[in-house]
């Protein structure tokens, strides 16, 4: 039987039941309350669900939230199971605990509720809770001694698995628990994987990860100081609200091969401060991302304001964060020359930031033989007077990043210019190399660099400029109003990243001959192995979004069909 | 023509073609002492195993320097000397042709040139692929194919050697450094051998002669005069008598050590002119010689960095990332492609400073953790012990006094979790004095 890691089980051991918006389910609102908490948790836990629940130094609400388990559990089924313990390491009573629940039910069980750190959970199965505990033992001493008590129980199975403790009413149970626990199967050997999945429910799996039970001084409870503007800028709206974020959902369903996690904090467009919306701009319409194009690999779009931020910067960081964002900015105005950053510059770069990277362009002529994806970046501005100044700064930038090259013995690119559906785009291409001299990898790119009236482009190939200007044209602007505004959007096809990956298997496969000391052939094996990997990995979103006034974080994973079972039922046999 | 010193070396009693003439060929002529090519040389005779040794069929064609080349055109790309300084790592380490890897180090410290200045990881590569090609074959066409390289027109300022303003550099350097020695040559030699160098450019990343730079007028260089050309002051000076007594020296150190005797190094250097300055001829003798192979010569050298480090690897048929390797061996006093100055790298005793054994000591303390020790324990045999095996890899011939103190430190960690175990082991035995002599 697998064992499953140590790794997986504290992370597990981590979730815990209880609903997204935990605040307003552990407030005594009476059977309306409880009902939404059932379906809710009706629809989350169909049968051969686990629910883990984490119980670590309990907070004041959590006999509340106990007391719902219980009700829920009660009306959905004839027993589901609290059990509580002081700490990890002292487990004699909650195999007691265990016994209890099985002969005398849950409510028994909800007076022992003080205190303690393991993780407990219910099964559902054939419309019945069974409830079980994940324990860590201090040695295999204290594992034997725990074992041979629980032997001497009536109706408790204990077993162990590495560090951990199992205990359930039925064996069954404990079975079911560390088959689940395996299903998640990444860091299970492949032939231990493979039974374990073949033997598993195809069923959801589902849990909360309670941000609260971090305990004081923990790193997620230092985040709650980063509630501000600063943080939202640079991290996203969830930098500002994770440490007040109650829960996280978790649901892996391997039937429909998806991996979902959505965390919701409720309320948190009413707690920014203004500066903080203004570097958010909720005041202006939502940004839309770049448009698809074909061989498209990724999307990318973040809802700042940068202009606002730098403006007010001194209001949303600290005065020596301040002073070393003053020395960056005086900097950066020598790329624009006449123009001060700070009155001229700075108002007018307005929201946020998109991008988009897709496949090499197989209609792209070029000498060079790299086949890098391309990319174009787009940051949005308002005037005339900053588009002529970005673009003279695009071209000091190639001018100085021309003279680091030739500094360095290495080819320069060479200015040209095209224009592009009304675009005057600024080009720099690498001239061809002479005599045998390879092509560099800069060759792979055509610097560009231009500004109109959809923003600032700066990217790596004219041509997938004018499919993205032909998109936007096409594309409404912006969306306003509405319940839901996403401010950060990251889509990933890391299937169609695959091909990417395999069109630059030779760079690549150098690359890690070079950093990782591997023969060129045991490059190529282990990169192919990867690619194919990448290939079945489908499509991956994540995602922050205002949705009625409250935050909500997701990502999303669909593999490719099959992906799962290609991870674990393939390959030889078990040894 | 050989006799005394480079006379083949027989084995007989009281000296017998055991594992340590074998290792002490292996480490000498190819920096590591694998176990595959050990048995290959006991399988063989003496003179049989140099030769398969110099015609790079001692050890099987794994196709690995064939597939290692073919990556060339893409650590070019990046256009970063470290890359390529990794891939020269990666060569060293995994070639089938060891004594060719070995000398490309050693032209590297003869013809020691710098990236810093040279700027071009493209023109150091070019200079690399000349070692490679022509290593072990005619030192004249060796020295003029190193001179006509962008690297070197480069680094002693050769490109900018022109008619009425001579550059000296290059003619200085050739004479002192690469062909003559000091001592061997007068200044005037140096300044009229300059004006022969005069129109030799680049363009094209390669080497251009311009015949409206070049100095036409006669010149007079080691008593003889004429229009010489470039090319012809490299022939005058390779056929010199200094010259071969010079490159004698400078293998003598390498293969020999610093306590050559004269007459010894007289003798390399007749072989020398009698082989027509070809190199590879010359260790075939050289090292198949009772001078090689006499016991009072063996151990006498202090490995640098990159010998010590190519040596633990390769002993231990294990590879590792080189740009790592590269970083460890730069701390410890010599990064490739950067030597400190013309004159190449200060040798034995020099590698030795404080915080370069140091250095050494921290190398040795993460190695464990760092590389992949599983080929090297691939056929361990638990019952026989992690100590004695990996100590079999790195010191075929035995620990000797040093064995009891490694083994009581073996059964003192032996409770301790493998890889720490092993880290530990391996740092021991990377860290004993004899590690750091060859």
């Amino acid at each position: 039987m697998a064992t499953p890691s140590p790794v997986l089980l504290t992370t597990l051991t981590t979730v815990a039941l209880a609903a997204p918006t935990l605040a307003s389910t552990l407030d005594p609102a009476g059977d309306a309350g409880q009902g939404a908490m059932v379906r809710r948790l009706a629809v989350l836990a169909p049968d051969d669900t686990f629910l883990w629940i984490r119980v670590r130094r309990l907070a004041p609400d959590l006999g509340r939230l106990v007391t719902r388990i219980a009700s829920w559990t009660q009306a959905s089924g004839p027993l589901a199971g609290i059990v509580p313990a002081r700490n990890l390491l002292r487990v004699r009573s909650a195999i007691k605990l265990v016994g209890n629940i099985e002969r005398t039910g849950p409510g028994s069980a909800i007076a022992a509720l003080a205190g303690g750190d393991f993780a407990f959970g219910v099964r559902m199965s054939g419309g019945r809770g069974r409830p079980f505990v994940i324990a860590r033992v201090g040695s295999d001493r204290e594992a034997t001694r725990i074992r041979k008590l629980a032997r001497s129980m009536f109706g408790v199975v204990v077993e162990t698995r590495g560090p951990f403790l199992f205990l359930a009413p039925h064996g069954e149970t404990a079975r079911e628990i560390r088959l689940g626990l395996a299903s998640r199967g990444i860091v299970e050997p492949k032939p231990a994987g493979r039974r374990i999945l073949a033997e598993l429910p195809r069923a959801p799996i589902a849990g909360w990860f309670d941000l609260h039970d971090t305990g004081p001084g923990t790193r997620l409870r230092n985040a709650t100081r980063l509630a501000n503007g600063g943080a939202a800028f640079f991290a996203g709206g969830m930098a500002g609200a994770i440490g007040r974020c109650p829960a996280v959902m978790f649901v892996a369903d391997l039937a429909t091969e998806r991996i979902h996690f959505e965390a919701v904090v409720a309320g948190v467009e009413a707690e920014l401060s203004p500066a903080a919306r203004k570097v958010l701009f909720l005041d202006r319409p939502a940004l839309v991302p770049l448009p698809k194009v074909p061989g498209t690999v990724a999307r990318l779009q973040l809802s700042r304001s940068i202009g606002d931020f730098f403006l007010e910067r001194r209001r949303l960081v600290k005065p020596r964060a301040v002073r070393a964002i003053d020395r960056g900015l005086s900097n950066i105005e020598n790329l624009f020359r006449g123009y001060r950053l700070e009155t001229d510059l700075l108002p007018a770069v307005k929201p946020g930031l998109r991008g988009i990277v897709r496949l090499w362009n197989e209609g792209d002529k070029t000498d060079a033989p790299f086949r890098f994806p391309q990319g174009l970046l787009n940051i949005d501005y308002e005037g005339k007077s900053v588009q002529r100044a970005v673009q003279t700064a695009a071209q000091i930038v190639v001018l100085a990043s021309n003279q680091g090259r030739k500094r360095r013995g290495q080819l320069v690119y060479r200015p040209e210019s095209e224009t592009v559906r009304g675009y005057h785009v600024a080009i720099g291409e690498l001239a061809r190399p002479q005599g045998d001299r390879p092509w560099p990898f800069a060759a792979g790119v055509r610097l560009m660099s231009t500004a109109g009236k959809d923003g600032f482009f700066y990217g790596t190939s004219p041509a997938l400029l004018v499919e993205v200007l032909d998109g936007l044209a096409h594309t409404a602007p912006a969306i306003a109003g509405g319940s839901e505004r996403v401010l950060d959007r990251i889509e990933l096809s890391l299937a169609t990243a695959a091909k990417g990956f395999a069109q630059n298997l030779d760079v690549l496969a150098t690359r890690l001959m070079l950093g990782e000391g591997l023969l060129p052939s045991d490059s190529k094996r282990l990169l192919t192995q990867v690619g194919h990997i990448l290939a079945a990995s489908g499509e991956v979103v994540v995602e922050t979004a205002l949705r009625n006034g409250g935050l909500v974080a997701s990502f999303d994973w669909r593999p490719a069909p099959g992906f799962f079972d290609a991870r674990f039922a393939t390959g030889g046999g078990d040894k | 023509m050989t006799g005394g010193w480079l006379e083949a070396w027989r084995p007989g009693p009281g000296r017998p073609w055991d594992i340590r003439a074998a290792t002490h060929l292996l480490r000498r002529a190819t920096l590591g002492n694998p176990r595959a090519l050990v048995r290959r040389c006991l399988e063989l005779e003496p003179r049989e195993a140099v030769d398969e040794l110099v015609a790079g069929e001692l050890a099987a064609d794994n196709g690995v320097d064939d597939q290692l080349a073919a990556t060339l055109p893409t650590v070019l790309a990046s256009e970063a000397p470290e890359d390529l300084a990794a891939y020269l790592w990666l060569r060293m380490l995994a070639t089938s042709h060891p004594l060719r890897a070995r000398m490309v180090l050693f032209w590297h410290d003869h013809f020691a040139t710098s990236v810093q200045k040279v700027r071009s990881a493209y023109w150091m590569a070019q200079q690399l692929a000349t070692f490679e090609a022509h290593g072990l074959g005619s030192f004249e066409q060796l020295v003029l194919e190193v001179a006509k390289g962008p690297a070197m027109l480069r680094w002693l300022d050769n490109d900018q050697n022109r008619k009425g303003r001579a550059n000296e550099n290059f003619a200085r350097e050739l004479l002192e450094l690469f062909t003559l020695g000091r001592g061997n040559y007068s200044e005037d030699d140096i300044k009229q051998a300059a004006r022969a160098f005069t129109g030799w450019r680049i363009r094209r990343e390669a080497f251009y002669f311009d015949r409206r730079r070049h100095d036409t007028g006669e010149k007079t260089v080691f008593g003889k005069r004429g229009p010489f050309t470039g090319e012809q002051v490299i022939q005058m000076a390779v056929a010199r008598p200094e010259c071969a007594r010079f490159v004698a020296s400078k293998l003598c150190a390498v293969f020999i050590g610093p306590e050559c005797p004269g007459p010894a190094r007289d003798e390399v250097a007749e072989l020398f002119r009698h082989e027509g300055g070809r190199i590879g001829p010359v260790l075939r003798t050289l090292l198949a010689s009772r001078l090689f192979f006499d016991p009072r010569f063996r151990g006498t050298r202090i490995r640098g960095p990159v010998e010590w480090i190519v040596w633990a690897l390769t002993s231990l048929e294990v590879l590792a990332p080189p740009q790592l390797l590269h970083r460890a061996a730069a701390r410890m006093g010599q990064a490739l492609l950067a030597p400190p100055d013309v004159a190449g790298w200060d040798e034995e005793e020099a590698w030795i400073s404080s915080s370069a054994w140091l250095q050494r000591a921290n190398f040795a303390g993460r190695l464990g953790t760092t590389i992949e020790l599983r080929p090297a324990l691939d056929d361990f045999v638990p019952g026989r012990g992690e100590l004695s095996h990996l100590a079999r890899r790195l010191f075929p011939e035995g620990l000797g006094d040093a064995g009891p103190e490694i083994a009581r430190q073996a059964s003192a960690e032996a409770g301790l979790p493998r890889p720490v175990r092993l880290n530990g082991l391996l740092r021991a035995l990377l860290m004993l004095p004899a590690a750091h002599r060859f």
